[in-house]
């Protein structure tokens, strides 16, 4: 929220999940750049110390076999002319004869040792070469030579303890980098995340204050927010649908009821006002008696609608024999349909099963054929067909009325719609809108046929 | 008959005693379920019609319990729950018959009088009423003698109605028996089917076995 206090926001973004990620990533990451600094801290050191441990034996050994070649004397000589000529990256001499007495050497003199040994020289001596005040340390491999004197070959330990402030800091500097790194992409991550989140918290506020209409926009980039809230938004599209539809449904409701208790109303006003004779009386309530029982038809009607609608009758399912199930339907409406003028021709192919709903499936056909019955004039033929097709199967109830206008067949499984021309016919107008939700329920398609003339309702399963 | 009533809205629970006591019948009414199943257990009834919605026990708990102390009286279901679901739900619990508020009383009675005098278990083979006779194993009627061909549904409707032979059958009773629907047909099915099956069993013959009770339904009943 932009409003939002700059602190709030921090404190928001600190507790974002993608904050937390990133700062979750951080640590690890800290943690695998110590262990490595340790094996490289480690590694290094140890080879730079075997390094020069091996450069110093072996100019000890070399000048042990100077002495043993040319004496105390003429190793004296060498390591003079060593120390002169060596300037840079020093090593240093000390080389005592047996009584301790320094012959030659930069070094103070100090008790025989032999091996490698690390020391700080000693402080009332002077330092070997001046360094940047402190004392160095020096590491050393100290030899007695065979008349007893002592020889020491120290290189300065500085070259060491550099290189291992070179590795802390370079490792000090890629550390702090990488964590200050971090914790910025992570808040930019989490206050990119949340403004998203946001958007999204806003616009359903907003459609819980009343507009359906508000979708939440999306940023085109197809990731995983996106898709989220592309399905929100296609929910949001669906629920508004239902609404809509819902809406439609109480005022086709508020409107369609008005007619049969207008006419209701009116039968008993006629029977309260003329009817003299038991005779009369009794014409008048059944007359309301058929009303009202119209009436409970129509609400029966969209109650079974609803409840088909909401999926919430599959507890009676079962396999069924839909051959047997149309054919019997066929027969039952067979008598009917010739007394009025109709034939009613019965086409079934055995064997077609299915799972669902006896008696819903017997009212869908019932419908379907009491609706071109109804809906074609006298001498018309319906045909009542079930077909297998492929692995699944087709019920087709077609008539060669006068059919249905291209442009109205999309609306006819409305609840309560009726073409114009059927307005004087008997029917609720929710005859078709059942069949529609039984079909949807069983996972049925329905589709409606231009049988030039007629008019076709297939239903594929 | 002696019929126990169990529902809780008064002016339903009057209107139904009343239209019972007004047909013969002795009536005890209880107007929630504790009471129902009280009176079920204690007594004996040859009928109870029970509302599935009732204070203090539902119908259908009434119902499984009065079944499991072993009550055997037949129960008709009343209810304004008129799914397929609800239906299931009343025969799972041990009832009858079902039928859906708002009904006409001709409905309630002649349903309550098919369930108080149920079919004997004893197997028959041959239905008569007066001249007429069904013989179910053969699936041939006669009347005086003379063979009737019948279409299979006729031959169902009138097996149904001579299995009641005497008792009014209603139109909705038929379509549930015969076709097994539980809706209402717009078209005169009903109608028509039983006009044919008069004019086959009826036509030509000295006097009708075959009746219409105006505003309840059929009855098949002997002359004599």
């Amino acid at each position: 929220m932009s409003s939002a206090r700059p602190t709030e926001t921090l404190s928001r973004i600190l507790r974002s999940a993608s904050f937390r990620l990133t700062l979750f990533y951080a640590v690890l990451f800290m943690a695998s750049a110590g262990a490595l600094f340790g094996t490289v801290y480690v590694t290094a050191t140890a080879a730079m110390q075997d390094d020069m441990a091996a450069v110093l034996k072996s100019e000890a050994y070399q000048l042990a076999d100077i002495h043993r070649r040319s004496g105390l004397a003429g190793l004296a000589d060498q390591i003079t002319r060593r120390i002169n000529f060596r300037t840079k990256g020093p090593i240093f001499y000390l080389l005592q004869a047996p009584n301790r007495r320094v012959v030659v050497g930069n070094l103070p003199g100090m008790p025989p040792v032999n091996g490698a040994i690390d020391f700080v020289p000693q402080p009332d001596s002077p330092p070997p070469e001046p360094t940047d005040g402190e004392r160095t340390k020096l590491t050393g491999f100290g030899l007695t030579l065979s008349d007893g004197s002592f020889l020491l070959v120290a290189q300065d330990s500085t070259r060491l303890t550099d290189m291992q402030h070179a590795i802390v800091r370079a490792f000090a500097w890629a550390g702090g980098l990488t964590l200050l790194l971090a914790i910025a992409g992570g808040a930019l991550l989490g206050s990119s995340f949340l403004r998203r989140i946001d958007t999204i918290t806003k616009t359903s506020r907003e459609i819980m204050e009343g507009d359906l209409s508000a979708r939440i926009p999306t940023r085109g980039t197809h990731d995983e927010i996106d898709q989220l809230i592309a399905n929100l938004n296609a929910m949001l599209a669906r629920i508004q649908q239902l609404m809509d539809g819902l809406r439609q449904v109480s005022s086709d409701i508020a409107h369609d009821l008005r007619t049969p208790l207008g006419r209701l109303r009116q039968n008993l006003e006629d029977a309260r006002d003329r009817a003299t004779t038991t005779a009369d009386y009794e014409v008048a309530t059944d007359a309301a008696i058929a009303e009202a029982d119209e009436l409970l038809e129509t609400f029966s009607a969209l109650l079974r609608i609803a409840q088909v609608e909401a999926g919430a009758q599959r507890r009676a399912f079962a396999d069924l024999d839909l051959s047997a199930l149309a054919r019997s339907i066929g027969e039952a409406y067979q008598p009917s349909a010739e007394e009025a003028g109709h034939t009613l021709e019965i086409a079934v192919e055995d064997g077609v099963h299915l799972t669902g709903d006896r008696q819903l499936l017997a009212q869908m056909i019932s419908n379907l054929v009491e609706n071109a019955l109804r809906h074609t004039p006298q001498g018309s033929t319906v045909a009542l067909a079930v077909k297998r097709a492929g692995s699944g199967f087709t019920v087709e109830v077609a008539d060669n009325g006068p059919g249905i206008p291209e442009a109205e067949r999309g609306r006819v499984f409305d609840r309560f719609y009726r073409l114009d021309r059927s307005r004087s016919t008997a029917g609720s107008g929710l005859g078709l809108a059942l069949v529609k939700a039984i079909a949807g329920l069983h996972g049925l398609t329905i589709e409606l046929t231009d049988r030039k003339p007629g008019l076709g309702v297939v239903i594929r399963g | 008959m002696k019929i126990l009533l169990v529902e809780d809205d008064k002016q339903t629970a009057d209107y139904i005693a009343k239209g019972l006591r007004e047909h013969g019948h002795v009536v005890d009414h209880a107007d929630n379920g504790r009471d129902g199943l009280y009176l079920a257990t204690g007594e004996t009834y040859d009928v109870m019609i029970v509302d599935r919605m009732l204070p203090k026990m539902d119908g259908l708990s009434l119902v499984k319990a009065a079944r499991g102390s072993d009550v055997r009286t037949p129960v008709l279901f009343l209810t304004t729950m008129g799914g397929v679901d609800d239906r299931v739900a009343g025969f799972d619990a041990g009832g009858d018959d079902y039928l859906v508020k708002p009904f006409a009383f001709a409905e309630l009675l002649a349903r309550v009088g098919a369930l108080a005098r149920r079919p004997p278990i004893v197997p028959t083979t041959t239905l008569t009423v007066g001249d007429l006779e069904m013989d179910l194993l053969a699936r041939t009627v006669t009347r005086a003698g003379k063979r009737i061909d019948l279409l299979a549904q006729e031959f169902k409707i009138l097996e149904y109605l001579m299995r009641h032979a005497g008792e009014v059958v209603t139109r909705t009773m038929l379509l549930e028996k015969v076709w097994d629907f539980h809706f209402d047909p717009k078209t005169n099915i009903v109608e028509t089917h039983i006009s044919r099956l008069r004019s086959k069993i009826d036509k030509g013959f000295g006097r009708p076995l075959l009746h219409t009770v105006r505003g309840a339904g059929y009855v098949i009943r002997s002359p004599d």
